[in-house]
């Protein structure tokens, strides 16, 4: 079997089970930048691409994302090291604390801004209600990402 | 890792020049002294304002900077960042007193074998208060060593030499950086016996300035790697057998063939501990899963009205730990005495990324990486887990997806340490988050009888606390202590009464035993008491129809730290605009108080729909004295307010059939991003000293919602979380 994880290919073994994708990516192939919370689809840490939809990783098994792209944090930024406009803003903002939950709200984020190029508050609210952060940084979440979709605006204009 | 870790520098406790392979590095440092136990006793009889703050660092040699000759210099400190940007702050604090480009100061989390032991760990908001002055002076110091031994390599007179961005320039125009002048030392480094003269404020370069958090690139990126993330090659899974119920212990166990199925490489069948471990988790779970078994109940069963009985304030019991005029005179005034109860539930931490460790038992010593805010406590724990000596045992501090005070507590290190000394090979345990709900401490349920009395002119004649409160931190004593003392001072954080009262006041603490474990959670008794202490002045300014606002701004003392609290009450009016008519359905509550060093205000937005407390704004006015980074400061003030109104609104721990009523987040939501309110934050005060910031801005929260409630609805709320009737 092959997962194709950030436009590389990785091979994994056929265990003919179906495991999540989410203890794949951290257990199997140490990319551990998607993070795990609740196992239960409920706090979204561990959000991921699934053909450019966010999705929660440890609620998919990994024998339904054969031969879809799947992307993670590590391969959200520009090969050259440029951040995408969510990374960025959220450095802009220092909006991670501890920074757990940071992989799976990015991710979220950098859907909707990639879907949406000038979301209004309630769009940025709906899209990351589903996503805890513990340590409390939802205020500074939702400016970072108004921020994002102007930066994607002047990078784009 | 273990194969490709750095040769470890020799530490000798009398001297200063520690090498590292051929190259000269410089270390210099002071360590936290006194054993963990002593100190933290001695603090807990002597603790009043800041409650059981360890102060200063106590002085003794070994290392907080390396130097490199490439001239890159590392503060090593073993203060853990777990996102309140501790490392950025001690950064900044160095950096400005050695007078360094910001890009050349490096800062890590420095291991237990390295010399800088701390036996405090990292909580109580004290890690900036503790290392403010021991850290300047370990820089200026070191800056003086430099100095002497650049006068000797350049044959001038010490004080003709300037010092500019770690380089040293003499008078006629030679420099030697500060990497050359270590790699060039030679013989033993001599410290000065006195500290140097540290730099007036005036000069300060970073300190006072918002600093980019250093740690936040790598986690944008997903690069940084937290306990949880820790692999080690030839690693194996452990797992460990945990009850359902609380107080359940071990009575059986049957193994049937968990020993030889696919992938397991050890079975531990101990008194109360029966792990295993294998080359997957799965397998490792599979195999335990496969095992019989038998937990015995505990004698008296545990149930949450158990609970809420024993934590119930009895008038008969406690002890008095503040008293202001004649305590009698406090009990028995009767003239317009009216009194409240209030009530808090357990809650969990729900940091979010559940705890592991790593731990590599070898013959010749030990390596651990565990998510633990007690590098050199959970030392201690896994060295006595396997009977090996504490200073065999190397613990890694790792980043922390969240602490809130849950891994305060030692005991994680010794499964996964048990596990690897019985399979010989590195084992990483990692908990489930139905684990951390069902086996972990919570924060201790509280009640509280609040009683007082004002008279006409609106002044505060008599008022009273009495607190019944779960253990925190005698939780991690011998039973003897909390019996000694009687009372916990963790449980009472924020329970003694700041207000003046004419006659008197007085505050009781009286400690209930719990069956099920509680202990810290960010704030300890904070949260409860300044919810129990902030409505109830509310109260008594209705009686005398006062606005709260100028109700506390007359009640607060008239001293430094009274007008301090009323600083920050009309800052955060001021922010507010408090006074001014708010849109229909929309009401203000206000509420202050003080924790660690750090006096804090705060006014709650709220508005009420279909029977839901909805909190849009909190406004927050923060006096921590010198601050070192405003925007770390305004950081932890909205994450304490966001934690706070999660308590607030939802969050409540029940036991339900003896076991924990949720082992998710289905069961115990949290505070989401739709709920979540605006902040805004105003920073007032200064000096010369800086207050902690961790956990002071918890204080407030849920008396300041409460308040509003009961402006909105007339309702007053008295247990938490708040439901409208």
């Amino acid at each position: 079997m092959e997962l194709t994880i950030n436009q590389k290919t990785y091979p994994i073994p056929d265990n003919g089970d179906s495991r999540p994708l989410l203890l794949v990516l951290r257990d199997e192939l140490n990319l551990t930048g998607t993070k795990i919370g609740c196992g239960a689809g409920i706090c979204g840490a561990c959000t991921v691409h699934i053909d450019g939809v966010p999705t929660r990783s440890c609620q998919t098994p990994v024998n339904s994302v054969l031969g879809k792209e799947i992307r993670t944090i590590e391969g959200l930024a520009d090969a050259d090291g440029t951040l995408h406009p969510v990374q960025q803003a959220f450095l802009d903002l220092q909006v991670p604390q501890c920074g757990w939950c940071m992989s799976g709200q990015i991710m979220t984020a950098a859907a909707l801004i990639d879907g949406n190029a000038t979301p209004t508050p309630d769009q940025i609210i709906t899209a990351m209600d589903k996503n805890y952060c513990r340590c409390g940084t939802y205020h500074r979440i939702r400016q970072a990402i108004a921020h994002a979709a102007t930066l994607k605006k002047e990078a784009t204009s | 890792m273990s194969n490709n870790s750095p040769k470890r520098w020799r530490i000798t406790r009398r001297g200063f020049l520690i090498g590292l392979g051929g190259a000269s590095v410089l270390t210099l440092g002071w360590a936290v002294g006194l054993p963990k136990m002593r100190m933290a006793i001695s603090d807990m009889v002597e603790g009043t304002e800041k409650p059981y703050s360890r102060g200063a660092p106590k002085v003794s040699p070994t290392v907080w900077f390396t130097i490199n000759p490439d001239n890159k210099i590392t503060l090593n400190v073993q203060k853990i960042e777990m996102g309140q940007g501790i490392l950025t702050a001690l950064a900044q604090i160095a950096a400005d007193e050695l007078d360094i480009e910001w890009e050349r100061i490096h800062v890590r989390m420095a291991d237990t074998g390295s010399g800088v032991d701390d036996a405090n760990g990292t909580g109580n908001s004290e890690s900036v208060v503790s290392h403010y002055l021991p850290l300047r002076q370990a820089a200026a110091t070191l800056i003086v060593m430099l100095k002497t031994a650049a006068a000797s390599q350049l044959a001038v007179a010490s004080d003709s030499l300037t010092i500019k961005d770690a380089t040293i320039t003499s008078s006629d125009g030679r420099s030697l950086t500060f990497g050359e002048v270590v790699a060039a030392h030679k013989g033993e480094w001599v410290v000065p016996k006195d500290a140097p003269a540290l730099k007036p404020s005036s000069a300060f370069r970073y300190i006072g300035q918002s600093q980019a958090r250093v740690d936040l690139p790598a986690k944008v990126t997903g690069q940084i790697k937290y306990g949880h993330d820790m692999r080690l090659p030839n690693m194996l899974w452990g797992v460990v057998a945990r009850p359902l119920k609380f107080g359940a212990t071990i009575a059986s166990v049957d193994q049937k063939d968990a020993a030889t199925m696919p992938g397991v490489r050890t079975v531990v069948v101990e008194k109360g501990f029966v792990a295993v471990a294998a080359e997957t988790k799965s397998q490792a779970q599979t195999a335990l899963n496969a095992m019989d078994i038998v937990w015995t109940a505990p004698a008296i069963p545990i149930t949450q009205q158990a609970i809420e009985n024993a934590v119930t304030v009895d008038p008969n019991q406690g002890v008095l730990i503040q008293h202001d005029g004649d305590p009698q005179a406090v009990l028995h005034y009767s003239s317009l005495l009216i009194g409240q109860t209030y009530r808090t539930p357990m809650a969990v931490h729900a940091h979010l990324e559940p705890q592991a460790a790593i731990v590599d038992v070898r013959p010749d010593n030990v390596e651990a990486w565990v998510s633990t805010q007690v590098p050199a406590g959970m030392a201690s724990g896994i060295a006595e887990a396997i009977g090996r000596k504490a200073n065999e045992v190397i613990v890694h501090p790792v980043f922390l997806g969240g602490g809130f005070g849950r891994r305060l507590d030692a005991s994680l290190g010794a499964e996964a340490a048990r596990l690897s000394a019985a399979a010989k090979r590195p084992v990483m345990v990692q908990w489930s988050r139905a684990e951390e709900f069902r086996n972990g401490f919570v924060r201790p349920p509280t009640h509280h009888v609040m009683q007082g009395s004002v008279n006409e002119e609106g002044f505060i004649t008599v008022i009273a606390h009495h607190q019944a409160s779960g253990d925190v931190l005698l939780t991690i004593f011998p039973a003897v202590v909390g019996d000694i003392l009687g009372w916990d001072i963790g449980a009472v954080r924020g329970a003694k009464l700041y207000y003046t009262a004419t006659v008197g006041k007085q505050t009781v603490a009286q400690r209930v035993k719990l069956p099920i474990a509680t202990s810290f959670w960010r704030g300890l008794g904070l949260l409860a008491d300044g919810f129990a202490i902030e409505s109830f002045i509310d109260e008594l300014a209705k009686t005398v129809n006062m606005d709260p606002l100028a109700f506390r701004l007359k009640n607060l003392p008239d001293t430094p730290f009274g007008n301090r609290m009323q600083g920050v009450l009309q800052a955060v009016a001021d922010l507010a605009k408090w006074g001014t008519p708010l849109p229909a359905g929309r009401a203000y509550g206000i509420a202050c108080s003080a924790d660690a060093g750090t006096c804090v205000a705060q006014i709650a937005e709220v508005s009420v729909s279909d029977g839901t407390i909805n909190v849009h704004h909190v406004y927050a006015a923060v006096d921590a004295g010198l601050v070192i980074n405003p925007d770390g400061v305004k950081a932890q003030t909205e994450g304490g307010i966001m934690m706070g109104v999660s308590s607030t609104l939802i969050e409540e721990f029940m036991v339900v059939d003896g076991g924990a009523g949720a082992v998710n987040f289905d069961k115990y939501p949290l505070l989401r991003n739709s709920q979540a309110p605006d902040i805004s934050v105003v920073i007032v005060g200064g000096g010369d000293e800086p207050g902690g910031m961790g956990e002071p801005p918890i204080g407030p929260v849920a008396g300041a919602i409460a308040n509003a409630v009961f402006t909105l609805t007339g309702q007053r709320l008295t247990s938490l979380p708040l439901r409208l009737q």
